[in-house]
């Protein structure tokens, strides 16, 4: 039984601002260090989904936001039960890549982010119509570390960006952030206490 | 645009033969433009993202060596039949596939077979290598190719060689630093011709002040481009 609030896709932005590193979980060993850092949402990549429920309560004890990726926890199925179980479990957003997800997220008042796997120059077209017509409140990219480099392909998307993987550096997550994320998502721990100055 | 397959000269079986070696700088070519060769770069040419007549008629008037992604070629299945065909049929030595089988036939009939692992992040890339045969003659292509110079030595380390670097690469520097740690890149015909004309021009610089030290694969490169002209 849900009985926290999900906050509405501008607050949790506006988590953002003040600290744009996100904790990204990918074992338990970094959960307690994500308890304890600044940053101020966990993105919860790996893990029993199915058994989310008393982290979720952790994480929100500890005045964070908590986002879990629908494809990568084990024991759901990406489709509209699985997002009501996290919904129930008391999740803040819901990452995934399928874009037919997004307004099934929405619907249970979720923030929705999707994911946009950079991959080849002719792929990148055929994913922007695909956001654009799924429009997600945030859109994730990976591999983030590249965003700097690529800014010029990418086209300017309604939503917010969020860049994470392979950015493991203060120097690459400050050049994500220059390059227009709004966000960074990073299994390093030590960028975790980084704020937006 | 699709080629009549009856028209197309098909080249004659193609026996087992030396082991395959990646070249440096694949150009990819989709079949939309005609293929523009750039000189002074020694580069072999990767067909990708076109139809199985359009990949025949190709091929029918390349020159050296010569790639397939084969799961991109519409019209193509990536069984053994598939896999027989590009190598016996069209003499095609190098095929990337997201498939392991795939990869493992290709293997086996004693051509380089590229297996695609997705480095979106780091621990996609252990994921990614789970289904890699781990075979001779089975190498590994990294996609997106541009975030190889961020992946951490551990991660290149353990990827099968060869490594070709597929994938957003635009510009020359970052094609030159993908060298350093791969094996072979995947330009777009308009990036090769950059990177050619790059090229001539820091061998002018390199060969009239000779301060800028190289490393080998620059130096291979370099060596290669001033030896075509």
């Amino acid at each position: 039984m849900r009985t926290h609030r999900p906050p509405s896709p501008e607050d949790f932005v506006g988590r953002l601002a003040a600290s744009p590193c996100c904790a990204a979980i990918v074992g338990d060993e970094h959960l307690e260090a994500a308890l304890a850092s600044r940053a101020p949402i966990l993105f919860i990549l790996r893990g029993n989904g199915l058994e989310l429920a008393p982290v979720v309560q952790r994480i929100h004890d500890a005045g964070k936001l908590v986002a879990v990726h629908l494809d990568l926890v084990d024991g759901l199925r990406d489709d509209h039960w699985g997002v009501a179980w996290l919904a129930r479990s008391g999740v803040d957003a819901i990452i995934t890549s399928h874009g037919q997800l997004i307004s099934v997220i929405r619907d249970e008042g979720l923030v929705a982010i999707q994911r946009l796997l950079l991959s080849r120059r002719s792929h990148l077209d055929t994913a922007v119509t695909a956001i654009s017509r799924s429009s997600p409140h945030i859109v994730e990219v990976l591999p983030g570390v590249i965003l700097p480099k690529i800014a010029h392909l990418m086209p300017r998307f309604r939503s917010p960006v969020l860049a994470g993987g392979f950015v493991r550096t203060e120097a690459d997550a400050r050049a994500v952030l220059a390059a227009g994320a709004v966000g960074v998502t990073t299994s390093t721990a030590a960028l975790w206490a980084l704020d937006g100055g | 645009m699709a080629a009549d397959i009856k028209a197309a000269r098909m080249p004659a079986v193609v026996g087992r033969g030396a082991p395959i070696e990646l070249p440096q700088i694949l150009i990819a070519d989709d079949g939309r433009e005609p293929f523009q060769p750039q000189s002074g770069l020694q580069a072999g040419r990767l067909f990708r993202d076109t139809d199985l007549p359009t990949l025949i008629a190709r091929v029918g008037t390349s020159a050296g060596p010569l790639a397939v992604d084969i799961d991109t070629i519409r019209g193509l299945q990536t069984d053994d039949a598939a896999v027989d065909f590009v190598i016996h049929r069209l003499g095609i030595g190098i095929v990337l596939t997201r498939r392991p089988q795939t990869a493992a036939r290709v293997a086996q009939l004693g051509r380089l077979a590229l297996l695609h692992i997705m480095a979106f992040d780091s621990t996609g890339i252990a994921r990614s290598l789970d289904g890699h045969p781990r075979v001779a003659g089975v190498g590994t292509v990294v996609s997106p190719g541009l975030v190889l110079p961020y992946m951490h030595p551990s991660e290149v380390e353990i990827l099968p060689r060869p490594i070709l670097a597929y994938g957003l690469i635009t510009d020359p520097a970052d094609a030159l630093a993908c060298l350093e740690l791969a094996d072979g890149v995947v330009l777009r015909v308009d990036a090769a011709a950059c990177l050619a004309a790059w090229y001539r021009g820091a061998e002018t610089v390199v060969s009239g002040r000779a301060r800028e030290p190289q490393s080998q694969s620059r130096r291979k490169l370099l060596t290669t481009v001033a030896g075509q002209e």
